[in-house]
């Protein structure tokens, strides 16, 4: 009885591990024809916005440094011949929501506040 | 960068830029700046980029959304001396979890990644 449930225990695994195969290649094009890519001009965004040209989806990328956006997008278009749209930014970077962590944190560490932890109900 | 979303169709969402300290160090020995700015990109940044694509993919009924944690924010060991990077790739997680739930009716799906 333990050897046929450790059996079938097997056999499913290598099932699952074999439907993550074929959910993994070629099946990106089902969610639209746009990707964006946050910090994509290197590793792991870089790798998921190759994968994404790679299986004919365009590929929006987001990072700060310019020259490398423009870089990586030639190179994607080049080899996957897909739109590739670079766009510089400072991640949404508001000054005023800065300040406003700054001032908070400023206050969190300065002041002597009640332990959350024990008002919790948890 | 909100207007160029609108411009197209997005389907997939990934959430891979993030920040961490430069070295491990003390709570107390690192920057109010650096505080506040690994709160900004790897919390505030991906939530509102999050709510900037979900009315497309809500009205279109499909979408993935990928958002990179790190085990710093899952191990229940924590992560010393990376503390504030730790929290917010717990937020992370969480975050994803929930946002799972949400939405894994109307077609989207959500996952968090620890690569």
């Amino acid at each position: 009885m333990i050897v046929l449930a450790v059996a079938l225990r097997v056999i499913l695994t290598v099932l699952r591990g074999l439907r993550y195969l074929t959910y993994s290649s070629k099946s990106m094009r089902r969610y639209g024809g746009w990707a964006v890519v946050t910090g994509a001009t290197d590793g792991i965004g870089l790798g998921y916005a190759r994968e994404f040209a790679r299986q004919g989806v365009n590929v929006l990328l987001v990072s700060r440094t310019e020259a490398k956006l423009a870089e990586k997008q030639s190179e994607l278009e080049k080899e996957f011949g897909l739109k590739g749209v670079k766009v510089p930014c400072e991640m949404l970077f508001n000054p005023v929501l800065l300040f406003i962590n700054l001032v908070f944190f400023s206050l969190t560490t300065l002041l002597p506040i009640l332990p959350t932890t024990s008002l919790s109900p948890l | 960068m909100t207007d160029k979303l609108k411009e197209i169709e997005v389907g997939i969402l990934v959430n891979n830029a993030g920040m961490s300290y430069e070295h491990a160090d003390y709570l107390h020995l690192i920057s109010d700046e650096l505080v506040a700015k690994l709160i900004q990109i790897n919390i505030v940044s991906l939530t509102r980029l999050t709510k900037a694509v979900l009315p497309g993919m809500e009205s279109r009924k499909k979408g993935l959304i990928i958002n990179v944690g790190s085990a710093a924010g899952t191990m229940t060991i924590g992560d010393p001396l990376y503390a504030v990077y730790s929290g917010t790739k717990a937020y992370v997680d969480a975050f994803s979890r929930s946002l799972y739930l949400e939405y894994k009716g109307k077609n989207i799906h959500v996952e968090v990644r620890l690569e």
